[in-house]
C-alpha cells in the first residue's frame, strides 16, 4: 500500500509546534548575553561562570537546586522500599480488601495534585502539626505521591517474573526473608532502578506539593524559584535552571524507561 | 505469607495515613456545616465561572488531542520514516517537563517581553491556558492507541481494501471501532489531568476570579489569597468529586479492556 | 486469466522474488506452492495489489494493473488468520464490500443469505466472528470476498491456521465451491498434500523463483529438477539416482540390474510398509510397499535383498550432489 507522506509530516509538525517553547527557553540558557529574547551568542555563563548571576553563584538558585535534590534523594530511598514492600505485599492477593487496596493505591494518581497538596496543608497544620510544614512535610508529600508509581512498576515486573521463582526456592528449604532477599530483589533489580529514577524526576518536577508544605526561604526548591521569578524581570540564569531541570528529568526518565525494559526473566513454560 | 502481610499492613497503613486521612478531613470540614452551605460556596459567580472555564478548556483541549494522538499513533504503529525513533520519544517528553517550566517557556515564547515580542495575544487568556493543558495531555491519547493499534494488525484493514473500501472508509469503519477502547481510555486521561491542571496554569493565566480562573485555581486563590478555607474545601471537593469520576470511568473501560 | 511477467521485489537487502513470470488459467485452481521464504505469499499480494512490486507488470483478464490499488482490481482476498471484522456480525462482515459499493440493503441482504447458504453458514448471520469456530470463520472470509463477484480469487494460506481434520475437510469443500462457481482462484500454501488434491495447476516456488509449472501427476511424475521431486513427494537416492520409494521393487534374489542391500527395519504404516535398508557402500535408502508386498516377500531386519527400480524411468532423476539424500 502506498505510503502517505502526509501522516508523518503532521504529527511531526504537532510535535515540534507544542515543544518549541520549551526549545527556546533552553537556547536562551546558553546566550552570550543578558536578553532572553534576541540571540548573542553562545555561552555557558548562567550556568556556571557568571559570578554572581549564574546558578553556581547565585545563592538563591544554588540552595533551591541543593534542597530540590536532597527532597529527591530522600523522596528515593524512602519511597522504592515502601512501594516495594507494598507491590510485594498486594501481589497475589485475592482475599478481602484486595480491591479497596488497589483502590487506596491508585488514588494518588487520579486525585488533582492540588487537592492532595490542600489535604496534606490540612494534616499538617492540625492533626500532625507536630510535624507541621517544612522539609519533612515536602518529603511525605512526595514520597505518597510516588509510591503509586513504584507499585506499579515493580508490580510489573513481578507480573513477568511469576510465581514459579518464588515457590522453587522455597521448595529448596529457603525461609521467606532468604527469598526475598536471594531471589527476588535480584530479579527486580530493573525494576527497582527504574522506581528510583522515576521517583527522583517526580520530586524534582513538582510544584503544588512542595510549594504548599514549604515553610520559608530555605525550603524552597527549584520549580517554586522558577515561579517566583517567571513574574519579575530574570535574567537567562532562570532559563539556564529550567534547562538544567530538563536534563535531569529527562536524563532520569530516559534511563528509567531502559532500564523497566530490561532483560526479562524467561517466559514460564 | 506472614511477611507478605506485614509488608502489606505497613505500606497500606502509611497511604491509609497521608492519602485517605488528608482527603477526608477536606469533606468532612466541606459538609461539616451542612450541605446549604457547600451548594451556596461552589455556586458562586466565581465558582461557576471557573467550572465553566475548566471545562470549556477540556472541550477544547480533547478534540485537539484526540484528533492528533489518532494521526500520531497511526503514524508510529503503522509508518515507516525517518525519524520514528525520535517521535517515540519526543512524544512522551511532556512527562519529563514540570508544569512550572511549560508555563515559563509559553510565557518566554509568547509573553510581551518574549521572543515573538507579544504578537499575539496568547498569555493571561484562554489560548495560553489551552496551549499549556494542550502539552502536559499530549501523550495520553497517543500512548493508550498505538499499542491497539500495533496488537490489532493490518489484516483487517487489508481486507477492507480488497474490498472496495478507501483509505478513510477503511479508517472510519474498520480501525476505529477497533480501537474505541483505547481512545476512551486516552480521553479519560486527558480529561482527569486537564481538569487537575495547576502549575502551568498558575504561570501563564491572569488568575483574574471570575475571568480567567479555573477550578484549580480558584481553590489556590481562595485558601492563600482571601483565606476563604472553607471554600477553598468545597471547590476541593468538586474537583475529587470529578477525580472520582475518572475513577469509575478508568475501571470500567479497564474491564472492557481486559474483555 | 492472470499474467505475471517479471515482477521483482526486495524487502531491504532480501530478495522476495527475481524475475517471476506466471500465467494462471481463467477459471482454474491453481496452487502456488512452495516452503517458507520462497516467495509464493509476497506473488499472491502482489497480485492483490497488497504489495507493489519493484519491476515488471501484473495483467488482470486483459488489464495492466500494475499501479492499481487494491480497491480497484476485481480481487478477492482471503487471510490465513481470517482477517474478520470483529465488531461487526457475520451479515455485515459479509454484505462489507456491498455496502461500499452503495448496494440498496434489500439486495445486499438477499445476497449475503444467498451466500451464507452456499458457505454452509445458514443460521448464524447475526452472530459475532468471536463466537465461530476457525473452520466457521474462514467460511465466512470466503463468503465475504465473493459476495463483491471478483474477477479472481486470492487464497493466502487459507487453511494454514485450522487443525488438520478441518483443513482436510475445508479444502475439500473448498475444490467443491471452485467446481459451482468457477471463479479464477490463486491458492498459496507450504502443503504439497493439499496442492496436489485440489488443484488443476501448480507453480512451485523456492527462493524467489519459480521452478516449475504443471498439473499434479506432471509434477510428480516428471519433476524438472531435485527441489520439485522431494518437495511433492518422497524421494529415495540409489547410486545417483533420485527415485520414488513406491518405484523400488525388492527381491529375494538377485538379477541383472539389481543391487544388494541388507534390510534394516521394517515398518508397518498402516496400509504401506516402510522398509529401511542399508546399500552395500553403506548409504540408507528405504523402499514403500503395499501390505501385499510386503506379506509376500517375508522380510525381516539383517536379511539381504535385490533393489530393482521399476515405474517410469522419466520420473528419476540423475542427482549430480549430495545434496538430496533418502528423503522422507
Amino acid at each position: 500500500m502506498k505510503r502517505s507522506r502526509l501522516l508523518p509530516a503532521v504529527t511531526w509538525i504537532y510535535v515540534v509546534w507544542s515543544l518549541l517553547p520549551v526549545l527556546i527557553a533552553i537556547r536562551f540558557a546558553f546566550n552570550e548575553g543578558r536578553s532572553r529574547t534576541t540571540g548573542q551568542g553562545f555561552s555557558l555563563r548562567w550556568f556556571w561562570t557568571d559570578p554572581t548571576l549564574s546558578v553556581r553563584n547565585d545563592p538563591t538558585l544554588a540552595s533551591a537546586l541543593e534542597h530540590s535534590l536532597v527532597l529527591a534523594g530522600l523522596s528515593m530511598v524512602i519511597a522504592v522500599p515502601l512501594g516495594t514492600a507494598l507491590a510485594l505485599g498486594l501481589q497475589r492477593w485475592r482475599g478481602r480488601g484486595s480491591g479497596v487496596s488497589n483502590v487506596l493505591m491508585l488514588l494518588p494518581l487520579v486525585t488533582p495534585e492540588l487537592v492532595f497538596a490542600v489535604g496534606l496543608f490540612l494534616l499538617f497544620t492540625s492533626a500532625f502539626g507536630f510535624i507541621g510544614l517544612g522539609t519533612t512535610a515536602q518529603v511525605i508529600g512526595h514520597v505518597t505521591f510516588s509510591l503509586s508509581w513504584v507499585v506499579l512498576i515493580v508490580r510489573g515486573r513481578l507480573v513477568m517474573i511469576g510465581r514459579d521463582v518464588e515457590e522453587a526456592a522455597a521448595d529448596l528449604g529457603a525461609p521467606p526473608w532468604h527469598v526475598l532477599r536471594r531471589v527476588l530483589l535480584p530479579l527486580l533489580g530493573p525494576a527497582l532502578a527504574a522506581s528510583l529514577l522515576t521517583v527522583f524526576a517526580l520530586s524534582i518536577d513538582d510544584f503544588v506539593v512542595a510549594q504548599y508544605m514549604a515553610s520559608g526561604a530555605d525550603t524552597t526548591t527549584v520549580p517554586m524559584r522558577i515561579y517566583a521569578s517567571a513574574r519579575a524581570a530574570p535574567t537567562p540564569a532562570l532559563n539556564a535552571l529550567v534547562t538544567i531541570m530538563l536534563v535531569l528529568s529527562l536524563a532520569a526518565l530516559a534511563l528509567a524507561w531502559v532500564l523497566g525494559r530490561g532483560r526479562p526473566v524467561e517466559p514460564r513454560a | 505469607m506472614s511477611t507478605r502481610i506485614a509488608l502489606r499492613t505497613a505500606a497500606l497503613g502509611y497511604l491509609g495515613v497521608l492519602v485517605l486521612v488528608p482527603l477526608a478531613m477536606i469533606l468532612y470540614r466541606t459538609f461539616e456545616d451542612g450541605l446549604v452551605a457547600f451548594f451556596q460556596s461552589v455556586t458562586t459567580p466565581a465558582a461557576i465561572s471557573a467550572i465553566s472555564l475548566s471545562l470549556t478548556i477540556v472541550a477544547i483541549v480533547v478534540p485537539l488531542n484526540v484528533v492528533f494522538g489518532l494521526v500520531t499513533a497511526l503514524a508510529l504503529a503503522r509508518g515507516n520514516f525517518p525519524g520514528k525513533g525520535i517521535l517515540q520519544a519526543v512524544v512522551d517528553l511532556p512527562f519529563a517537563v514540570s508544569p512550572v517550566i511549560v508555563g515559563v517557556a509559553l510565557i518566554l515564547f509568547w509573553g510581551n517581553d518574549g521572543w515573538l515580542g507579544g504578537a499575539l495575544p496568547v498569555i493571561f487568556s484562554l489560548p495560553g491556558m489551552v496551549l499549556a493543558t494542550v502539552f502536559v495531555t499530549l501523550p495520553f491519547v497517543v500512548r493508550e492507541v498505538e499499542p491497539v493499534l500495533r496488537e490489532i494488525g493490518t489484516e483487517q484493514e487489508e481486507a477492507a481494501s480488497t474490498l472496495g473500501a478507501s483509505r478513510w472508509q477503511t479508517f472510519w469503519r474498520i480501525t476505529l471501532p477497533a480501537i474505541k477502547v483505547g481512545v476512551f481510555y486516552g480521553v479519560v486521561l486527558t480529561v482527569a489531568r486537564s481538569l487537575g491542571e495547576f502549575g502551568a496554569l498558575t504561570v501563564v493565566a491572569g488568575g483574574v476570579a471570575g475571568e480567567s480562573q479555573t477550578l484549580t485555581l480558584l481553590v489556590h486563590a481562595r485558601y492563600i489569597d482571601d483565606h476563604n478555607t472553607f471554600g477553598a474545601y468545597a471547590a476541593s471537593t468538586v474537583l475529587m468529586g470529578l477525580a472520582l469520576v475518572t475513577l469509575v470511568l478508568m475501571a470500567l473501560l479497564e474491564r472492557r479492556r481486559e474483555a | 486469466m492472470i499474467t505475471v511477467s517479471n515482477v521483482s521485489k526486495h524487502f531491504g537487502d532480501f530478495t522476495a522474488l527475481d524475475d517471476v513470470s506466471l500465467e494462471v488459467p481463467d477459471g482454474s485452481l491453481t496452487a502456488l506452492l512452495g516452503p517458507s521464504g520462497s516467495g509464493k505469499s509476497t506473488l499472491l499480494r502482489i497480485i492483490g495489489g497488497l504489495e507493489w512490486a519493484d519491476a515488471g507488470s501484473v495483467v488482470i483478464h486483459g488489464d495492466d494493473v500494475t499501479n492499481v490499488p487494491p480497491q480497484k482490481r476485481g480481487i478477492g482476498f482471503v487471510f490465513q488468520h481470517y482477517a474478520a471484522f470483529k465488531h461487526m456480525t457475520v451479515r455485515d462482515n459479509v454484505g462489507f464490500g456491498l455496502k461500499i459499493r452503495k448496494t440498496p440493503k434489500d439486495k445486499i441482504d438477499a445476497r449475503v443469505d444467498e451466500l451464507l447458504n452456499i458457505v454452509g453458514l445458514g443460521g448464524f448471520a447475526k452472530r459475532y466472528p468471536s463466537q465461530l469456530s476457525g473452520g466457521q470463520r474462514q467460511r465466512m472470509a470466503l463468503a465475504r470476498a465473493l459476495a463483491v463477484e471478483p474477477k479472481v480469487l486470492l487464497l493466502d494460506e487459507p487453511f494454514g491456521a485450522l487443525d488438520a481434520k478441518v483443513r482436510t475437510e475445508l479444502r475439500e469443500w473448498l475444490r467443491r465451491l471452485h467446481d459451482e462457481v468457477h471463479v479464477t482462484t490463486l491458492l498459496v500454501t507450504h502443503d504439497q498434500e493439499e496442492a496436489l488434491s485440489i488443484a488443476d495447476n501448480i507453480a512451485v516456488m523456492d527462493n524467489a523463483h519459480i521452478e516449475q509449472v504443471g498439473g499434479p501427476r506432471e509434477l510428480y511424475d516428471r519433476p524438472a529438477n531435485p527441489f520439485v521431486m522431494g518437495f511433492l513427494g518422497p524421494v529415495a537416492k540409489v547410486d545417483g539416482t533420485l527415485v520414488r520409494p513406491h518405484d523400488i521393487a525388492l527381491r529375494t534374489q538377485p538379477d541383472a540390474g539389481t543391487r544388494e542391500a541388507q534390510v534394516m527395519r521394517v515398518s508397518h504404516l498402516g496400509f504401506e510398509v516402510r522398509v529401511d535398508l542399508e546399500l552395500s557402500d553403506g548409504k540408507p535408502v528405504f523402499a514403500q510397499l503395499t501390505r501385499y508386498e510386503a506379506a509376500q516377500l517375508e522380510l525381516a531386519g539383517g536379511d539381504i535383498v535385490w533393489l530393482a527400480l521399476t515405474g517410469d524411468s522419466d520420473a528419476r532423476l540423475v542427482s549430480e550432489d549430495d545434496r538430496l539424500d533418502a528423503v522422507a
